[in-house]
């Protein structure tokens, strides 16, 4: 009876631990969508009535609807070069070829250079070289930082196809070119997609690189940060920033369940034997 | 040396993978719609020659041609074989009509001609029915089926095929192996098997290729290999043998004499081949089933032991005999069915066996191998 009671007294404690870590984690994003649906410029408690002019204001703000396509601009040239860069990398990394283990370590090293660090190399290299600061500086930063993302994503995705397929398509008369587009290129896809989503993500959300390299080009979070000076206009960051959360939650999910389960063609092949 | 008319000519053909010579200096011939099998332990380098014949890997040096052609440095796409690979490979992307068809798209058939080549296949390896199912839904004797269709719809001049049997349960390869023979036979064409399995290669093959350590040791039809392996390690590989070393005492017109250093003088028929002066160090070979085991003194000469294991198999027994007049070690395998009873004889009791003259076999001895 006590050996029972045991592990459920632990599972309540666990719980309640799970519970605070969560709110921990949630609570203050969810403050965000609450009070941008306040009837009041005031960040403050008690509410006082729902609205949705917040959102329209932030619809009507054609600056902020400038910064915004900005974003999309540099997040979907970002993601797709990123993505087929990333895609190459891959496909080299998960065969026998040397010097791998390093290609692969260099390959993911920008995760771990703080973006501060990159984005002041960045503008350093920009201003030696005299390039102008623009929304293709921003594009060329989004594309350092998120090749490693879309590396890590798609080499799992590699994985996955077995080297034998692609023998077996030369085998049965196509050549490189059309393997890659017969076999290879199906079975990645849901990786591919994964890539682009996630990378579309972290180009959208970024700040800092986008601050040092934008000129006066603004992307949506550099908007938002020059916003802030402005109490009255807070309201409608609110919303925004309720519509960006909401947006890339989806895109995650998204890229996550394909990654995952990538529609079912995840077939692992008979593995057997020795060569 | 020219092609001599050998419909695959491989010639001095050597492979080496890093600091390992996989195939070295290999040097065969196969005939047209032969089913030729390629037997070694792991690492003998038979895939790898198989692959090299597939196009999968390039010689360091020598040359692949099939049917007169110089097919050395073509890639698999270009070659007129196609493979079975040992994963099967089933795209999974695809159902099962789709991955017999794959190999069609560059054979430029209308599509009513490509329908009715899948259709055929199918009804071949007998899965009718089955053409909209994927790789996940088939099992491993289905995918080997596919694996086989996929290939054979190609009409290749030679069939590849890396130990298809491998990841089957023993029941199920069995009845792929006369499967696989039958087909071979309705269709014709050359077959390349790759197997370790020495039973399997002795059972389906017209001819075997034995091979240790990247050389080929021995070509032979089954029966040959079997009866007459020209050295110890083909010997040992393919079933079991006994072997003493010796040496030649006498030569007589049809009769060696090889005084033997753990039993005795043993007299063995002198053949045609490689011919041993009086001196010269030899093996003597005699396979277990052919020696015959009593538990009375026998009219001929014998020799006398004791049984130190004896085991039961079902249809036959298998005994281990140590020798009175010396430490050697006999094994004698009996048909449970034959005369002499065998499941009588336990462990201990004496015995006597006997070693027919004709049943003898010189090989060469150890150091001095065929090649």
């Amino acid at each position: 009876m006590r050996a029972a009671s045991l592990p459920s007294t632990g599972g309540k404690g666990l719980v309640l631990y799970a519970m605070l870590y969560l709110a921990f984690l949630y609570i203050p994003v969810l403050l965000l969508p609450l009070f941008s649906f306040n009837n009041s410029v005031f960040i403050a408690f008690p509410l006082s009535g729902f609205t949705v002019k917040w959102y329209g204001a932030m619809a009507a703000d054609e600056e902020m609807r400038a910064a915004l396509w900005n974003s999309l601009q540099v997040a979907a040239v970002a993601s797709l070069s990123s993505t087929i860069l990333g895609l190459l990398a891959a496909k080299v990394l998960v065969r026998r070829v040397p010097g791998r283990a390093l290609f692969a370590g260099l390959t993911s090293l920008p995760l771990f250079i703080p973006d501060i660090v990159l984005a002041i190399a960045l503008l350093m290299l920009a201003s030696k070289l005299e390039i102008p600061l623009s929304l293709a500086t921003v594009v060329i930063g989004h594309i350092v930082i998120c090749i490693p993302f879309a590396v890590a994503v798609l080499i799992s995705r590699f994985h996955g196809v077995d080297e034998d397929l692609e023998e077996a398509s030369r085998d049965l008369g196509e050549n490189a070119w059309m393997t890659f587009w017969r076999v290879t290129f199906p079975l990645v896809l849901p990786g591919i997609v994964a890539s682009l989503l996630l990378t579309f993500i972290v180009s959208f959300d970024d700040f800092l690189i986008a601050f040092f390299l934008c000129g006066t080009d603004t992307t949506l979070p550099v908007y938002i940060w020059g916003e802030l000076r402005f109490p009255y206009k807070l309201p409608n960051v609110l919303a925004l920033g309720s519509i960006i959360l909401v947006a890339s939650g989806s895109l995650i999910a998204i890229a996550e369940w394909l990654r995952r389960f990538g529609g079912g063609r995840s077939c692992p092949p008979v593995r057997v034997g020795y060569r | 040396m020219s092609t001599g008319g050998a419909f695959i000519h491989i010639q001095d053909v050597s492979k080496r993978f890093g600091g390992m010579l996989a195939v070295d200096g290999v040097t065969l011939n196969i005939g047209r719609g032969e089913f030729f099998s390629l037997l070694g332990p792991s690492g003998s380098g038979k895939t790898t020659l198989l692959r090299m014949i597939g196009g999968f890997a390039v010689p360091d040096r020598g040359s692949i041609s099939i049917d007169g052609q110089d097919v050395t440095d073509l890639p698999p796409n270009k070659r007129p074989t196609n493979m079975v690979f040992q994963s099967y490979a089933i795209f999974p992307h695809l159902n099962v009509r789709d991955n017999i068809a794959y190999g069609l798209r560059t054979e430029r058939l209308s599509r009513a001609e490509r329908e009715t080549r899948v259709g055929e296949a199918l009804a071949m390896i007998k899965l009718e029915g089955y053409g909209e199912r994927r790789a996940n839904q088939l099992s491993g004797g289905e995918r080997q089926r596919v694996a086989l269709a996929r290939a054979l719809v190609k009409r290749p001049k030679v069939l590849l095929l890396d130990e298809p049997l491998g990841a089957l349960d023993k029941r199920l390869r069995e009845a792929m192996q006369i499967e696989l023979r039958q087909l071979q036979r309705a269709v014709g064409i050359t077959f390349i098997f790759v197997t370790h399995d020495q039973e399997e290669a002795l059972s389906m093959s017209d001819r075997v290729a034995v091979m240790e350590r990247g050389r080929v040791l021995q070509v032979a039809d089954p029966k040959t290999l079997y009866e007459q392996p020209n050295s110890r390690a083909v010997a040992d590989f393919i079933g079991t043998m006994n072997v003493f070393e010796g040496r030649v005492i006498a030569v007589g017109d049809e009769i060696l004499t090889i005084q033997t250093s753990r039993i005795e003088r043993l007299e063995v028929p002198r053949r045609p081949g490689a011919e041993l002066p009086a001196g010269a160090r030899v093996l003597v070979a005699v396979r277990p089933e052919k020696l015959a085991i009593s538990g009375q003194a026998p009219h001929g000469p014998s020799l006398r032991g004791r049984v130190l294991a004896a085991e039961y198999f079902g249809d036959r027994s298998q005994f281990r005999v140590g020798l009175d007049c010396s430490d050697a070690i006999i094994i004698v395998i009996v048909q449970n069915a034959g005369p002499c009873n065998p499941t009588s004889l336990g462990q201990g009791e004496s015995v006597y066996v006997t070693l027919p003259r004709d049943a003898l076999l010189l090989l060469p001895a150890d150091g001095s191998g065929p090649s």
